[in-house]
Protein backbone atom coordinates (compact mmCIF):
# COMPACT_ATOMS: atom_id res chain seq x y z
CA UNK A 1 0.00 0.00 0.00
CA UNK A 2 1.27 3.46 -0.87
CA UNK A 3 1.23 5.37 2.42
CA UNK A 4 1.65 8.85 0.85
CA UNK A 5 -1.32 8.16 -1.42
CA UNK A 6 -3.34 6.85 1.54
CA UNK A 7 -2.39 9.94 3.54
CA UNK A 8 -3.54 12.24 0.74
CA UNK A 9 -6.79 10.34 0.33
CA UNK A 10 -7.35 10.40 4.10
CA UNK A 11 -6.89 14.17 4.12
CA UNK A 12 -9.44 14.52 1.31
CA UNK A 13 -11.93 12.25 3.07
CA UNK A 14 -11.59 13.99 6.42
CA UNK A 15 -12.16 17.31 4.66
CA UNK A 16 -15.19 15.88 2.85
CA UNK A 17 -16.51 14.40 6.08
CA UNK A 18 -16.30 17.68 7.98
CA UNK A 19 -17.21 19.98 5.13
CA UNK A 20 -20.25 18.11 3.86
CA UNK A 21 -21.47 16.92 7.25
CA UNK A 22 -24.27 19.46 7.43
CA UNK A 23 -25.33 18.75 3.86
CA UNK A 24 -26.21 15.14 4.69
CA UNK A 25 -27.34 15.72 8.24
CA UNK A 26 -30.72 14.35 9.28
CA UNK A 27 -31.29 15.41 12.88
CA UNK A 28 -28.17 14.26 14.74
CA UNK A 29 -27.44 11.56 12.19
CA UNK A 30 -24.58 12.15 9.74
CA UNK A 31 -22.80 9.64 7.51
CA UNK A 32 -19.16 8.93 8.29
CA UNK A 33 -17.49 9.30 4.90
CA UNK A 34 -14.08 8.45 6.36
CA UNK A 35 -15.39 5.01 7.19
CA UNK A 36 -15.91 4.33 3.48
CA UNK A 37 -12.17 4.82 3.10
CA UNK A 38 -11.57 2.43 6.00
CA UNK A 39 -13.65 -0.16 4.14
CA UNK A 40 -11.77 0.50 0.89
CA UNK A 41 -8.43 0.00 2.63
CA UNK A 42 -9.73 -3.04 4.51
CA UNK A 43 -10.90 -4.67 1.29
CA UNK A 44 -7.70 -4.17 -0.66
CA UNK A 45 -4.66 -3.44 1.54
CA UNK A 46 -2.41 -6.03 3.19
CA UNK A 47 -3.81 -6.95 6.65
CA UNK A 48 -0.94 -5.38 8.58
CA UNK A 49 -1.16 -2.08 6.69
CA UNK A 50 -4.96 -2.15 6.88
CA UNK A 51 -4.83 -2.62 10.66
CA UNK A 52 -2.44 0.28 11.15
CA UNK A 53 -4.40 2.44 8.74
CA UNK A 54 -7.62 1.78 10.67
CA UNK A 55 -5.91 2.64 13.94
CA UNK A 56 -4.46 5.88 12.56
CA UNK A 57 -7.72 6.92 10.90
CA UNK A 58 -9.57 6.25 14.15
CA UNK A 59 -6.99 8.21 16.11
CA UNK A 60 -7.34 11.15 13.72
CA UNK A 61 -11.13 10.95 14.11
CA UNK A 62 -10.70 11.10 17.89
CA UNK A 63 -8.49 14.16 17.57
CA UNK A 64 -10.79 15.97 15.15
CA UNK A 65 -14.16 15.13 16.70
CA UNK A 66 -14.12 16.88 20.04
CA UNK A 67 -16.75 15.95 22.60
CA UNK A 68 -18.85 18.53 24.44
CA UNK A 69 -18.58 18.59 28.22
CA UNK A 70 -21.42 19.31 30.65
CA UNK A 71 -19.87 22.76 31.16
CA UNK A 72 -20.17 23.45 27.43
CA UNK A 73 -16.48 23.13 26.68
CA UNK A 74 -14.85 20.89 24.07
CA UNK A 75 -12.79 17.91 25.17
CA UNK A 76 -10.57 15.52 23.27
CA UNK A 77 -10.74 11.84 24.16
CA UNK A 78 -8.15 9.70 22.42
CA UNK A 79 -9.00 6.05 21.89
CA UNK A 80 -12.70 5.30 21.35
CA UNK A 81 -12.74 5.65 17.57
CA UNK A 82 -9.24 4.24 17.18
CA UNK A 83 -10.27 1.10 19.06
CA UNK A 84 -13.58 0.98 17.24
CA UNK A 85 -12.01 1.25 13.79
CA UNK A 86 -9.39 -1.33 14.77
CA UNK A 87 -12.01 -3.84 15.90
CA UNK A 88 -14.18 -3.25 12.84
CA UNK A 89 -11.12 -3.63 10.62
CA UNK A 90 -10.61 -7.09 12.07
CA UNK A 91 -14.19 -7.84 11.04
CA UNK A 92 -13.58 -6.48 7.51
CA UNK A 93 -10.38 -8.49 7.18
CA UNK A 94 -12.25 -11.59 8.29
CA UNK A 95 -15.09 -10.94 5.85
CA UNK A 96 -13.17 -9.82 2.79
CA UNK A 97 -12.44 -13.28 1.35
CA UNK A 98 -16.21 -13.67 1.11
CA UNK A 99 -16.80 -10.32 -0.55
CA UNK A 100 -16.84 -9.22 -4.16
CA UNK A 101 -14.45 -6.29 -3.92
CA UNK A 102 -15.67 -4.71 -7.15
CA UNK A 103 -19.27 -4.62 -6.04
CA UNK A 104 -20.49 -1.38 -4.44
CA UNK A 105 -22.95 -3.35 -2.35
CA UNK A 106 -20.00 -5.07 -0.62
CA UNK A 107 -18.80 -1.61 0.37
CA UNK A 108 -22.24 -0.76 1.63
CA UNK A 109 -22.61 -3.92 3.66
CA UNK A 110 -19.15 -3.72 5.23
CA UNK A 111 -19.57 -0.01 5.95
CA UNK A 112 -22.90 -0.67 7.66
CA UNK A 113 -21.77 -3.61 9.79
CA UNK A 114 -18.30 -2.18 10.44
CA UNK A 115 -19.84 1.14 11.52
CA UNK A 116 -22.10 -0.66 13.96
CA UNK A 117 -19.15 -2.55 15.48
CA UNK A 118 -17.10 0.62 15.70
CA UNK A 119 -20.05 2.60 17.05
CA UNK A 120 -20.85 0.04 19.73
CA UNK A 121 -17.28 0.23 20.99
CA UNK A 122 -17.38 4.05 21.03
CA UNK A 123 -20.69 3.99 22.94
CA UNK A 124 -19.32 1.38 25.37
CA UNK A 125 -16.20 3.43 26.08
CA UNK A 126 -18.08 6.67 26.73
CA UNK A 127 -20.75 4.87 28.76
CA UNK A 128 -17.99 3.30 30.87
CA UNK A 129 -16.63 6.79 31.52
CA UNK A 130 -19.96 7.84 33.05
CA UNK A 131 -19.27 5.44 35.96
CA UNK A 132 -16.86 7.94 37.48
CA UNK A 133 -18.93 11.03 36.75
CA UNK A 134 -17.08 12.00 33.59
CA UNK A 135 -17.55 15.69 32.65
CA UNK A 136 -18.40 14.71 29.06
CA UNK A 137 -22.08 15.18 28.28
CA UNK A 138 -23.22 11.68 27.30
CA UNK A 139 -26.62 10.04 26.95
CA UNK A 140 -25.94 6.43 26.03
CA UNK A 141 -29.41 5.58 24.70
CA UNK A 142 -29.56 8.64 22.46
CA UNK A 143 -26.01 8.13 21.25
CA UNK A 144 -26.69 4.47 20.47
CA UNK A 145 -29.66 5.42 18.32
CA UNK A 146 -27.65 8.14 16.58
CA UNK A 147 -24.85 5.63 16.02
CA UNK A 148 -27.25 3.15 14.40
CA UNK A 149 -28.66 5.88 12.19
CA UNK A 150 -25.16 6.98 11.25
CA UNK A 151 -24.22 3.39 10.42
CA UNK A 152 -27.14 3.11 8.00
CA UNK A 153 -26.31 6.44 6.36
CA UNK A 154 -22.61 5.49 6.22
CA UNK A 155 -23.55 2.24 4.47
CA UNK A 156 -25.60 4.12 1.88
CA UNK A 157 -22.86 6.74 1.40
CA UNK A 158 -20.25 4.00 1.03
CA UNK A 159 -22.18 2.48 -1.91
CA UNK A 160 -21.87 5.77 -3.80
CA UNK A 161 -18.32 6.49 -2.68
CA UNK A 162 -17.23 3.03 -3.77
CA UNK A 163 -17.78 4.16 -7.36
CA UNK A 164 -14.77 6.44 -6.83
CA UNK A 165 -12.88 4.28 -4.34
CA UNK A 166 -12.80 1.09 -6.43
CA UNK A 167 -10.90 2.78 -9.30
CA UNK A 168 -8.71 4.56 -6.74
CA UNK A 169 -7.41 1.23 -5.42
CA UNK A 170 -4.77 1.34 -8.13
CA UNK A 171 -3.73 4.87 -7.07
CA UNK A 172 -3.33 3.56 -3.53
CA UNK A 173 -1.03 0.83 -4.86
CA UNK A 174 -3.13 -1.93 -3.40
CA UNK A 175 -5.14 -3.20 -6.30
CA UNK A 176 -3.75 -6.66 -5.79
CA UNK A 177 -1.94 -6.17 -2.50
CA UNK A 178 -4.68 -7.39 -0.27
CA UNK A 179 -5.97 -10.13 -2.49
CA UNK A 180 -6.18 -13.40 -0.69
CA UNK A 181 -7.13 -16.55 -2.47
CA UNK A 182 -9.82 -18.50 -0.78
CA UNK A 183 -8.85 -21.90 -2.16
CA UNK A 184 -5.16 -22.80 -2.35
CA UNK A 185 -2.37 -21.00 -4.21
CA UNK A 186 -2.37 -20.14 -7.85
CA UNK A 187 -0.19 -22.45 -9.83
CA UNK B 1 -5.10 -9.96 18.13
CA UNK B 2 -4.41 -12.35 15.26
CA UNK B 3 -0.99 -12.02 13.72
CA UNK B 4 -1.39 -10.85 10.13
CA UNK B 5 0.63 -12.41 7.35
CA UNK B 6 3.83 -10.43 6.80
CA UNK B 7 3.63 -8.84 10.22
CA UNK B 8 6.88 -8.96 12.17
CA UNK B 9 6.96 -9.73 15.88
CA UNK B 10 8.11 -6.15 16.58
CA UNK B 11 5.23 -4.68 14.62
CA UNK B 12 2.80 -6.96 16.43
CA UNK B 13 4.15 -5.90 19.83
CA UNK B 14 3.93 -2.26 18.78
CA UNK B 15 0.30 -2.77 17.75
CA UNK B 16 -0.58 -4.50 21.02
CA UNK B 17 1.19 -1.73 22.96
CA UNK B 18 -0.74 0.88 20.98
CA UNK B 19 -4.03 -0.83 21.73
CA UNK B 20 -3.24 -0.96 25.45
CA UNK B 21 -2.21 2.69 25.42
CA UNK B 22 -5.35 3.73 23.50
CA UNK B 23 -7.54 1.73 25.89
CA UNK B 24 -5.97 3.55 28.82
CA UNK B 25 -6.45 6.93 27.16
CA UNK B 26 -10.03 6.02 26.33
CA UNK B 27 -11.05 5.20 29.89
CA UNK B 28 -8.88 7.51 32.00
CA UNK B 29 -10.57 10.67 33.32
CA UNK B 30 -10.19 13.96 31.49
CA UNK B 31 -8.29 15.38 34.46
CA UNK B 32 -5.42 13.03 33.53
CA UNK B 33 -5.74 13.03 29.75
CA UNK B 34 -6.79 16.66 29.35
CA UNK B 35 -3.45 17.59 27.83
CA UNK B 36 -4.26 15.48 24.74
CA UNK B 37 -6.41 18.32 23.42
CA UNK B 38 -3.18 19.99 22.34
CA UNK B 39 -2.52 17.02 20.04
CA UNK B 40 -5.65 17.85 18.06
CA UNK B 41 -4.15 21.15 16.92
CA UNK B 42 -2.10 19.58 14.12
CA UNK B 43 -4.83 17.50 12.43
CA UNK B 44 -7.25 20.39 12.83
CA UNK B 45 -4.78 22.80 11.26
CA UNK B 46 -4.41 20.40 8.32
CA UNK B 47 -8.06 19.50 7.82
CA UNK B 48 -10.10 22.57 8.78
CA UNK B 49 -8.77 24.86 5.98
CA UNK B 50 -9.69 22.20 3.42
CA UNK B 51 -13.23 21.97 4.80
CA UNK B 52 -13.96 25.69 4.34
CA UNK B 53 -14.90 25.56 0.61
CA UNK B 54 -16.92 22.40 1.22
CA UNK B 55 -18.76 24.01 4.12
CA UNK B 56 -19.58 26.99 1.89
CA UNK B 57 -20.77 24.62 -0.81
CA UNK B 58 -22.86 22.78 1.76
CA UNK B 59 -24.40 26.04 2.99
CA UNK B 60 -25.00 27.17 -0.57
CA UNK B 61 -26.85 23.97 -1.44
CA UNK B 62 -28.78 23.43 1.76
CA UNK B 63 -28.53 26.55 3.86
CA UNK B 64 -30.50 29.19 1.93
CA UNK B 65 -33.42 26.87 1.17
CA UNK B 66 -33.49 25.69 4.76
CA UNK B 67 -33.26 29.18 6.17
CA UNK B 68 -35.86 30.53 3.80
CA UNK B 69 -38.35 28.12 5.29
CA UNK B 70 -37.30 28.97 8.81
CA UNK B 71 -37.36 32.75 8.41
CA UNK B 72 -40.59 34.10 9.86
CA UNK B 73 -42.62 36.83 8.24
CA UNK B 74 -41.40 40.37 9.07
CA UNK B 75 -44.89 41.38 10.18
CA UNK B 76 -45.05 38.36 12.49
CA UNK B 77 -41.73 39.36 14.03
CA UNK B 78 -42.88 42.94 14.55
CA UNK B 79 -46.17 41.79 16.06
CA UNK B 80 -44.39 39.39 18.38
CA UNK B 81 -41.93 42.13 19.32
CA UNK B 82 -44.77 44.51 20.07
CA UNK B 83 -46.55 41.88 22.18
CA UNK B 84 -43.39 41.13 24.08
CA UNK B 85 -42.75 44.85 24.73
CA UNK B 86 -46.29 45.25 26.03
CA UNK B 87 -45.87 42.21 28.24
CA UNK B 88 -42.57 43.56 29.60
CA UNK B 89 -44.18 46.95 30.31
CA UNK B 90 -47.09 45.27 32.10
CA UNK B 91 -44.76 43.10 34.14
CA UNK B 92 -42.65 46.10 35.08
CA UNK B 93 -45.73 48.03 36.20
CA UNK B 94 -46.93 45.03 38.20
CA UNK B 95 -43.48 44.66 39.69
CA UNK B 96 -43.40 48.31 40.74
CA UNK B 97 -46.88 48.01 42.25
CA UNK B 98 -45.89 44.94 44.24
CA UNK B 99 -42.66 46.56 45.40
CA UNK B 100 -44.60 49.58 46.65
CA UNK B 101 -47.11 47.36 48.38
CA UNK B 102 -44.30 45.38 49.95
CA UNK B 103 -42.68 48.55 51.22
CA UNK B 104 -46.02 49.66 52.62
CA UNK B 105 -46.54 46.34 54.37
CA UNK B 106 -43.03 46.53 55.82
CA UNK B 107 -43.86 49.90 57.35
CA UNK B 108 -47.11 48.57 58.78
CA UNK B 109 -45.30 45.66 60.37
CA UNK B 110 -42.45 47.86 61.60
CA UNK B 111 -44.80 50.35 63.19
CA UNK B 112 -46.60 47.64 65.11
CA UNK B 113 -49.99 47.55 63.47
CA UNK B 114 -52.36 45.05 64.99
CA UNK B 115 -52.00 42.79 61.94
CA UNK B 116 -51.80 39.70 64.14
CA UNK B 117 -55.42 40.16 65.21
CA UNK B 118 -56.69 40.84 61.74
CA UNK B 119 -57.85 38.38 59.15
CA UNK B 120 -58.47 39.33 55.55
CA UNK B 121 -61.10 38.57 52.95
CA UNK B 122 -60.41 39.31 49.31
CA UNK B 123 -63.57 40.32 47.50
CA UNK B 124 -64.47 41.77 44.09
CA UNK B 125 -66.23 45.08 43.70
CA UNK B 126 -69.62 44.52 42.07
CA UNK B 127 -70.87 48.08 41.91
CA UNK B 128 -69.64 51.65 42.15
CA UNK B 129 -71.76 54.65 43.09
CA UNK B 130 -69.26 57.46 42.93
CA UNK B 131 -71.78 59.99 41.59
CA UNK B 132 -74.01 59.63 44.60
CA UNK B 133 -73.68 62.09 47.46
CA UNK B 134 -72.04 59.41 49.55
CA UNK B 135 -69.52 57.78 47.25
CA UNK B 136 -69.77 54.07 47.89
CA UNK B 137 -68.86 50.78 46.32
CA UNK B 138 -70.64 47.45 46.59
CA UNK B 139 -68.41 44.51 47.50
CA UNK B 140 -69.25 40.84 47.11
CA UNK B 141 -68.60 39.76 50.70
CA UNK B 142 -71.05 39.90 53.56
CA UNK B 143 -71.81 38.79 57.05
CA UNK B 144 -71.47 35.14 56.01
CA UNK B 145 -67.76 35.86 55.52
CA UNK B 146 -67.55 37.67 58.83
CA UNK B 147 -67.80 41.22 57.47
CA UNK B 148 -69.21 43.68 59.98
CA UNK B 149 -70.00 47.37 60.02
CA UNK B 150 -66.78 49.27 60.57
CA UNK B 151 -64.54 46.77 58.76
CA UNK B 152 -61.82 48.45 56.73
CA UNK B 153 -61.51 47.89 52.98
CA UNK B 154 -58.10 48.31 51.40
CA UNK B 155 -56.74 48.10 47.87
CA UNK B 156 -53.23 47.40 46.56
CA UNK B 157 -52.48 45.72 49.90
CA UNK B 158 -52.20 48.92 51.94
CA UNK B 159 -54.26 51.81 50.51
CA UNK B 160 -57.36 52.49 52.59
CA UNK B 161 -60.37 52.40 50.26
CA UNK B 162 -63.07 52.98 52.81
CA UNK B 163 -65.11 51.64 55.68
CA UNK B 164 -68.03 49.18 55.63
CA UNK B 165 -71.27 51.01 56.42
CA UNK B 166 -73.86 48.40 55.53
CA UNK B 167 -73.77 44.60 55.43
CA UNK B 168 -76.09 41.85 54.29
CA UNK B 169 -75.44 38.14 54.03
CA UNK B 170 -73.57 38.18 50.72
CA UNK B 171 -72.57 41.80 50.06
CA UNK B 172 -71.55 44.93 51.87
CA UNK B 173 -71.40 48.64 51.13
CA UNK B 174 -68.11 50.45 51.54
CA UNK B 175 -68.10 54.19 52.02
CA UNK B 176 -65.05 55.53 50.24
CA UNK B 177 -62.34 57.35 52.15
CA UNK B 178 -62.80 60.35 49.85
CA UNK B 179 -66.58 60.38 50.26
CA UNK B 180 -67.98 63.68 51.52
CA UNK B 181 -69.68 61.74 54.31
CA UNK B 182 -66.37 60.58 55.70
CA UNK B 183 -65.64 62.33 58.96
CA UNK B 184 -62.35 64.02 59.79
CA UNK B 185 -59.67 61.61 60.88
CA UNK B 186 -56.15 61.80 62.23
CA UNK B 187 -53.30 60.89 59.91
CA UNK B 188 -49.51 60.95 59.98
CA UNK B 189 -47.25 62.39 57.30
CA UNK B 190 -44.25 60.07 57.14
CA UNK B 191 -41.47 62.68 56.93
CA UNK B 192 -38.93 59.94 57.56
CA UNK B 193 -39.43 56.24 58.28
CA UNK B 194 -39.67 56.94 61.99
CA UNK B 195 -40.63 60.61 62.32
CA UNK B 196 -44.08 61.88 61.56
CA UNK B 197 -46.09 65.07 61.41
CA UNK B 198 -49.67 64.70 62.51
CA UNK B 199 -52.58 66.19 60.64
CA UNK B 200 -56.36 65.98 60.58
CA UNK B 201 -57.70 65.17 57.13
CA UNK B 202 -61.10 65.64 55.61
CA UNK B 203 -62.38 64.82 52.11
CA UNK B 204 -62.34 67.63 49.61
CA UNK B 205 -63.28 67.98 45.96
CA UNK B 206 -61.64 65.91 43.24
CA UNK B 207 -61.14 62.80 45.35
CA UNK B 208 -58.50 64.49 47.49
CA UNK B 209 -58.07 64.86 51.25
CA UNK B 210 -56.97 68.05 52.94
CA UNK B 211 -56.20 69.08 56.48
CA UNK B 212 -54.12 71.28 58.76
CA UNK B 213 -50.71 70.08 59.86
CA UNK B 214 -50.16 69.94 63.60
CA UNK B 215 -46.63 71.16 64.17
CA UNK B 216 -44.62 69.80 67.08
CA UNK B 217 -44.01 72.13 69.98
CA UNK B 218 -40.26 71.39 70.00
CA UNK B 219 -38.64 74.14 67.83
CA UNK B 220 -35.74 71.85 66.78
CA UNK B 221 -38.16 69.17 65.66
CA UNK B 222 -40.30 71.73 63.90
CA UNK B 223 -37.21 72.91 62.03
CA UNK B 224 -36.17 69.38 61.08
CA UNK B 225 -39.51 67.96 59.97
CA UNK B 226 -40.39 69.40 56.60
CA UNK B 227 -43.45 67.98 54.81
CA UNK B 228 -42.96 67.55 51.10
CA UNK B 229 -44.88 66.31 48.09
CA UNK B 230 -44.42 62.58 47.59
CA UNK B 231 -44.33 61.64 51.25
CA UNK B 232 -46.68 58.90 52.39
CA UNK B 233 -49.57 59.70 54.69
CA UNK B 234 -50.86 56.98 57.00
CA UNK B 235 -53.92 56.48 59.16
CA UNK B 236 -53.66 57.22 62.88
CA UNK B 237 -55.80 55.79 65.66
CA UNK B 238 -59.04 57.49 66.57
CA UNK B 239 -62.49 58.38 65.28
CA UNK B 240 -64.61 55.82 63.50
CA UNK B 241 -61.62 53.95 62.13
CA UNK B 242 -60.82 50.65 63.84
CA UNK B 243 -57.39 49.59 65.02
CA UNK B 244 -56.94 47.45 61.90
CA UNK B 245 -56.75 50.69 59.88
CA UNK B 246 -53.81 52.13 61.82
CA UNK B 247 -50.74 52.83 59.69
CA UNK B 248 -52.49 51.92 56.47
CA UNK B 249 -51.81 54.29 53.59
CA UNK B 250 -54.19 57.18 53.20
CA UNK B 251 -52.35 58.60 50.22
CA UNK B 252 -49.35 60.61 49.08
CA UNK B 253 -48.75 64.30 49.80
CA UNK B 254 -49.86 66.19 46.70
CA UNK B 255 -48.96 69.68 47.90
CA UNK B 256 -48.47 71.87 50.96
CA UNK B 257 -50.74 74.89 51.00
CA UNK B 258 -51.69 77.73 53.27
CA UNK B 259 -54.53 76.70 55.56
CA UNK B 260 -57.93 78.21 54.77
CA UNK B 261 -59.78 76.86 57.79
CA UNK B 262 -60.97 79.38 60.41
CA UNK B 263 -58.93 77.64 63.10
CA UNK B 264 -55.80 77.29 61.01
CA UNK B 265 -54.88 80.90 60.21
CA UNK B 266 -51.18 81.12 59.56
CA UNK B 267 -50.80 77.37 59.55
CA UNK B 268 -50.03 75.05 56.68
CA UNK B 269 -52.35 72.46 55.25
CA UNK B 270 -51.53 69.27 53.45
CA UNK B 271 -53.34 68.01 50.34
CA UNK B 272 -53.29 64.23 49.99
CA UNK B 273 -54.13 62.11 46.96
CA UNK B 274 -54.89 58.39 47.46
CA UNK B 275 -52.50 56.04 45.65
CA UNK B 276 -55.53 54.55 43.89
CA UNK B 277 -57.09 57.45 42.06
CA UNK B 278 -60.06 57.55 42.01
CA UNK B 279 -60.89 55.07 44.74
CA UNK B 280 -64.21 54.20 43.07
CA UNK B 281 -62.28 52.52 40.22
CA UNK B 282 -60.88 49.80 42.46
CA UNK B 283 -61.80 46.36 41.10
CA UNK B 284 -61.03 44.28 44.15
CA UNK B 285 -60.64 45.05 47.82
CA UNK B 286 -59.23 43.33 50.85
CA UNK B 287 -61.53 43.52 53.84
CA UNK B 288 -59.60 43.60 57.10
CA UNK B 289 -61.70 41.93 59.75
CA UNK B 290 -60.72 42.25 63.35
CA UNK B 291 -60.72 38.80 64.95
CA UNK B 292 -62.76 38.31 68.08
CA UNK B 293 -60.64 37.93 71.24
CA UNK B 294 -61.56 34.26 71.63
CA UNK B 295 -60.68 33.41 68.01
CA UNK B 296 -58.01 30.76 67.67
CA UNK B 297 -54.66 31.94 66.37
CA UNK B 298 -54.17 31.14 62.66
CA UNK B 299 -57.82 30.51 62.00
CA UNK B 300 -59.04 31.98 58.70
Amino acid sequence: MSWPAALLLSWIFFALNHGLRDLFRIGDVTPNLVYALVVAIGLAAPPSAATWAALLLGLTTDLLDQMPTKAGEAATVIGPHALGYLASMQFILAMRPLMNKKNPLSFGFLALTGSIISGVIVVLVFTFRTIYNDPIAWHAKHELLVMLGSAVSTGIAAIFLSLALIPLSGFLGMAQGGQQRRFGKRA
Amino acid sequence: MVKSPGQTEGARRLLVGSVVLLTLFAILPLSITGWTRYLSALPRALVIPATAPLTKLSSWIRGPAQHRDELPNTQDVERTLSEQRTLIAQLRAENERLLKALEAMKVIVATGSSAANVRTVVAPVVGSFSMSPTSTIRVKAGSSEGVTKGSVAIGDLSQVVGIVTDVDARTCTVQLLTSKETKNFKAAIMVTETEILECVLAPTSGGLLKGDIEWPTDPAKRERLVPQAGQYVRMEAGGIWPNSAIRLVVGIVESIEQSTSPTGVGRKAVVVRPTIDPLSRVGEVILRLEASPDAKEGSP
